[in-house]
């Protein structure tokens, strides 16, 4: 995370308009800092971090909904899920999606969550969730945007298959930003159906991803490029997230 | 005494809505979201991860 730090800091150094996303699945772990806190330490790094949005991933349930609402309402950034419903009721359990403006046009990130969900809520879980289609449920919100959002970007948790299904038959989207399980694409993937970037950036923080999309006036990508980087020794610690981390270890 | 007053209240009341640019403008719905500034040709960096698990140092 404090290799993560000095990269960020670096990028957004070099560039004015920068978005920095999680795919899903940040928060749960048998690591023993994460674990003894459910996630919270991963919630504050990522304040810290200054991440502007995350989807809620299937296995981030492992400690149940009701967790992951506290979790939820500590989070400095938007927590994203457009296809998972508190069980019962018509009620989305997070946000949908979230729009942020660069550079005069509106930026749209949608979240959507894998149905593998149901399998990894706990045994005792007595907060009851629904996951709907997240192919329908990207179409839904796509509609609902329709005149509010000029670029649309899906942070989705579903797999890099299912981001294929899903580029191939929803149009309008500029990229999705994947995860689940953890594929390392070196560089983007381009959908051909539509055009629309494919990006994942592989596991347990050891790699990030960076994607540039050059954007005209009319909100359309014009170009693309990107790459995954290993957050290796080459990358010094930040000092502050550095410092952070330390204080979290010491008894 | 008091008359004067309350009329020099209502006066006062008065010149502040008509210099706030209040009186008679009918009340505006939430705003939707709308670019403040006219589109332009920008770069847009996505940083991402995914399946970070809960890794708060690299195990590699």
């Amino acid at each position: 995370m404090a290799r993560r730090a000095t990269f960020i800091r670096e990028v957004r150094e070099q560039y004015p308009h920068v978005l920095l996303l999680d795919a899903g699945n940040a928060l749960t772990t048998d690591q023993a800092l994460t674990a003894s806190t459910k996630g919270a330490v991963m919630i504050e790094g990522m304040n810290r971090l200054g991440y502007d949005a995350m989807t809620l991933g299937d296995q981030d349930f492992r400690w149940g909904p009701e967790v992951i609402q506290a979790r939820m309402a500590e989070a400095r950034f938007a927590v994203l899920s457009a296809n998972v419903y508190a069980g019962g009721t018509n009620a989305l359990f997070a946000q949908p999606y979230v729009i942020k403006e660069m550079a005069g046009h509106r930026i749209a990130i949608i979240g959507v969550t894998s149905k593998n969900l149901l399998a990894f809520l706990p045994p005792d879980n007595r907060v009851p969730v629904l996951v709907a289609d997240p192919i329908e449920a990207v179409r839904r919100v796509m509609s609902d945007l329709a005149g509010k959002a000029d670029v649309v970007i899906v942070c989705s948790n579903l797999g890099f298959q299912q981001d294929q299904q899903l580029a191939a038959s929803v149009p309008g989207i500029a990229a999705i930003v994947g995860g689940n399980p953890g594929v390392l694409l070196p560089e983007p993937f381009r959908e051909p159906t539509y055009g629309t970037i494919l990006v994942q950036a592989g596991y347990q923080g050891e790699w990030i991803g960076q994607l540039i999309l050059q954007i005209n006036e009319a909100g359309k990508v014009v170009s693309h490029s990107g790459k995954t980087i290993t957050l290796g020794a080459d990358f010094a610690d930040d000092p502050e997230i550095r410092a952070w981390l330390d204080s979290l270890a010491k008894p | 005494m008091r008359r004067t007053i309350l009329r020099a209240i209502a006066l006062l009341v008065a010149a502040a809505v008509l210099l706030s640019g209040c009186g008679g403008s009918a009340p505006t719905l939430a705003p939707s979201p709308t670019a403040t500034q006219a589109p332009q040709a920008f770069d847009l960096v996505i940083l991402h991860t995914n399946d970070v698990r809960g890794f708060t140092e690299p195990c590699g």
